[in-house]
């Protein structure tokens, strides 16, 4: 089974639309605000659905914040907290 | 582009003016002074009349002297919303429900929408009165006003005058923090409430609005896809001197979540029509409350 990480970047790049990009072009460590990405309001909406979607779970609660958008390692966390808490 | 809010008279001296001298006069003289201000206005502010009538001549095909009649009233229904400020922020809910013409319009529709708990997208439009209808709102629980807050003097005074407890600005200028802001309260079974007719960012869809394709926000919607919130056109229209009737579409359900990306954008194109519908259907009969003080149809193409 693919780890949260590898499930996770290709969402990255279909929410952003990105094309001229691969899975394996993104860090870990790759900052989703402010860098590279350069992600905007609407992108995010995109990126939480997707997510939502893919892991069946509600990733933006109150407990979610900015911090958790700072890179693939850090949103890769808090999905897997997610899926552990949805679990049965 | 001059938008009203940027032009010379859109000052605290103004404002100062206005709250200091209506609440004082007998309100059987606020219409002729509102009267004998629109017209002054309507004369001096010659960019903002000629954006007016360049928006109503599509919207209403009236030409002439009966479609400046039209632009005249649009600058009548301005003062009725500035007057509105010296009396709705404060106003209790008996006074708020007193002012309408018809207090139970729409009272279940809200309801419906808040008892599947996953909050409400009022999508309302720079028509009639919006403050009022954020005041209403509020009467059903916390509302979260997304709107680009402007920091000028004047802007903040009226922000002031209208937040509470119970109404929460949310500044689109905010980007992702603002989003994740606005998506949380609706997973609080918070409201939402956004003016759509406004474009503030790149994302964009065209619909069609009085006959031409014309660009409408898609974030409100994207919003009630993700949080499954229903979008719920709502417009408070000026029936008399402040006296307000409430217009309400049927909510939009949210698109359903577990779709292929390319049926999300059909799903997003209808919801999009739907509300657009809605705002088109109530300024065929209500444009002279519609203030948009700049070109509409040349700004959002080429937004």
């Amino acid at each position: 089974m693919a780890s949260v990480k590898e499930q996770l970047k290709p969402l990255i790049l279909k929410s952003f639309r990105i094309t001229d990009l691969t899975p394996e072009d993104l860090r870990d460590d790759q900052p989703l605000l402010g860098g590279e990405l350069e992600i905007d309001s609407i992108d995010i909406l995109q990126l939480v659905l997707e997510i939502e979607r893919h892991f069946d779970i509600k990733l933006v609660q109150a407990n979610f914040n900015q911090k958790d958008l700072e890179s693939i390692n850090a949103l890769a966390a808090i999905i897997e907290s997610k899926v552990a808490e949805a679990k049965p | 582009m001059t938008r009203w809010y940027e032009h010379r008279f859109h000052n605290t001296t103004a404002l100062r003016m206005i709250f200091f001298i209506m609440p004082r006069l007998p309100r059987f003289l606020h219409p002729p002074v509102a009267a004998l201000t629109a017209l002054i206005f309507f004369l001096m502010l010659k960019s903002e009349r000629r954006a007016v009538t360049a928006n109503l001549r599509r919207v209403s095909n009236k030409r002439g002297l009966a479609l400046q009649w039209k632009v005249y009233w649009v600058f009548y229904s301005f003062c009725d919303l500035m007057v509105s400020y010296c009396f709705v922020p404060q106003a209790t809910h008996a006074q708020l429900l007193g002012m309408l013409v018809d207090s139970e319009s729409g009272v279940a529709k809200i309801d419906q929408c808040l008892a599947a708990g996953n909050g409400l997208i009022v999508w309302t439009a720079h028509v009639g009165n919006w403050e009022f209808a954020s005041r209403l709102l509020a009467m059903y629980g916390r509302v979260n006003v997304a709107r680009v807050v402007e920091n000028k003097p004047a802007e903040i005074i009226l922000r002031n005058l209208m937040s509470s407890e119970r109404l929460k600005t949310v500044d689109l200028k905010g980007g992702v923090p603002a989003t994740l802001e606005l998506l949380q309260a609706l997973r609080r079974n918070e409201i939402v409430a956004i003016q759509g007719d406004r474009t503030y960012q790149r994302h964009t869809r065209e619909v069609p609005f009085f006959s031409q394709p014309t660009s409408f926000p898609v974030g409100p919607f994207l919003l009630s896809q993700v949080s499954g919130a229903p979008v719920l056109p709502v417009f408070v229209i000026r029936q008399g001197w402040l006296r307000y009737r409430v217009l309400m579409a049927d909510p939009i359900p949210a698109a359903p979540s577990r779709v292929t990306f390319g049926d999300d954008d059909a799903s997003l194109y209808a919801a999009m029509c739907q509300a657009v519908g809605f705002l088109e259907k109530t300024l065929t009969t209500h444009y002279d409350q519609w203030m948009n003080y700049f070109d509409f149809w040349p700004v959002t193409s080429r937004d």
